[in-house]
């Protein structure tokens, strides 16, 4: 707890710009509430939640960093997370705020897109960019062209990550989710039509099967028979051989030998 | 026997166990988990997968 300052300060520096820190303890929540929020104030995130299992150590505090794909960029201790290192990390990440004043004649544009309305921004943005005669304005317009790009690069990196991994839940769920933010433009349909299609899809449908069948028997697989463990993770696996859930039931089925 | 079996299901599960959950490394994907309670997390927030697009800080702190 001795880390709070350190924590906080982090959070008034980085949060506008995509850096978020959850704070998570097992412990009662009336203790967490007593001893953290009301005694320390902070503004960042604390979250009750056992996830010993998940994120081990063998100290605490610790830490782990995880960047905008989900993959885990940095493990130690929470003072190791220097405001150097994060100005660094969130350099590459979309912002979520227009960052500098722009041409009046954008307001509409920088307003939806801070409220997260990409594809109202989009749309204001290119009639502004296409009817603009004075070479700032243009220039300004082109400004937040290139940051409502880099959200549209986000989403499309999502899909092609869950598409490469065969994982067309998490594909769906990335259209759907590039689909709401850029509602109403060229491209947030696009990405409907194709969760809308995909949906349909029997890979989709396997993909679901599979992961739904394989998360009902998981937490029944330690009390049985090593035998029927398998034989049950055989099935799935052998039913739905391409999903990421077939491919786990397949690992897991080897070890019940 | 079956004894000697389970025995070693228990071995081969705890063995297992460190291979599929054996903590988050550097490199690897985080994993995901649903918060039970949470205080001051962007609205609508209830799992770890919904900060995809920012970079996450998961700290485990204790009051004692």
């Amino acid at each position: 707890m001795t880390g709070v300052p350190h924590l906080q300060e982090l959070t008034d520096k980085f949060r506008d710009k995509g850096f978020e820190i959850v704070a998570v303890s097992s412990e009662d929540a009336a203790l967490i509430q007593s001893k953290m929020i009301d005694a320390k104030k902070p503004t960042f995130g604390v979250v009750k939640a056992d996830i010993s299992k998940l994120y081990e150590t063998r100290g605490i505090p610790h830490s782990w960093v995880l960047d905008a794909d989900g993959k885990c960029i940095y493990k130690g201790h929470p003072s190791g997370v220097t405001a150097e290192k994060v100005t660094e990390w969130v350099a590459s990440l979309a912002p979520t705020k227009v960052d500098k004043e722009l041409a009046k004649e954008l307001n509409g544009a920088v307003k939806a897109f801070d409220k997260g309305e990409y594809g109202k921004s989009l749309n204001e943005t290119k009639i502004v960019a296409e009817s603009a005669t004075d070479e700032l304005v243009k220039a300004d317009a082109d400004y937040l062209m290139g940051l409502l790009n880099k959200h549209v690069n986000l989403t499309k990196n999502k899909v092609e990550g869950a598409s490469a991994a065969g994982d067309r839940v998490a594909q769906v769920k990335a259209l759907e989710e590039g689909a709401a933010k850029f509602k109403g433009s060229e491209i947030g349909g696009t990405w409907d039509t194709e969760a809308k299609e995909l949906k349909k899809s029997k890979e989709y449908k396997d993909c679901n099967s599979a992961a739904t069948d394989l998360e009902k028997l998981r937490p029944k697989l330690e009390d049985m028979k090593p035998a029927n463990a398998r034989k049950e993770l055989e099935k799935i696996a052998k039913k739905y051989p391409e999903t990421p859930a077939g491919k786990e039931a397949a690992e897991l089925a080897k070890r019940y030998n | 026997m079956y004894r000697m079996g389970a025995f070693a299901l228990l071995l081969s599960l705890a063995l297992g166990a460190g291979v599929l959950h054996a903590g988050v490394e550097v490199g690897d994907q985080g994993a995901n988990f649903k918060f039970d309670k949470s205080w001051n997390v962007p609205q609508g927030f209830t799992e770890l997968d919904q900060y995809r697009g920012k970079v996450v800080m998961i700290e485990r702190w204790a009051t004692w």
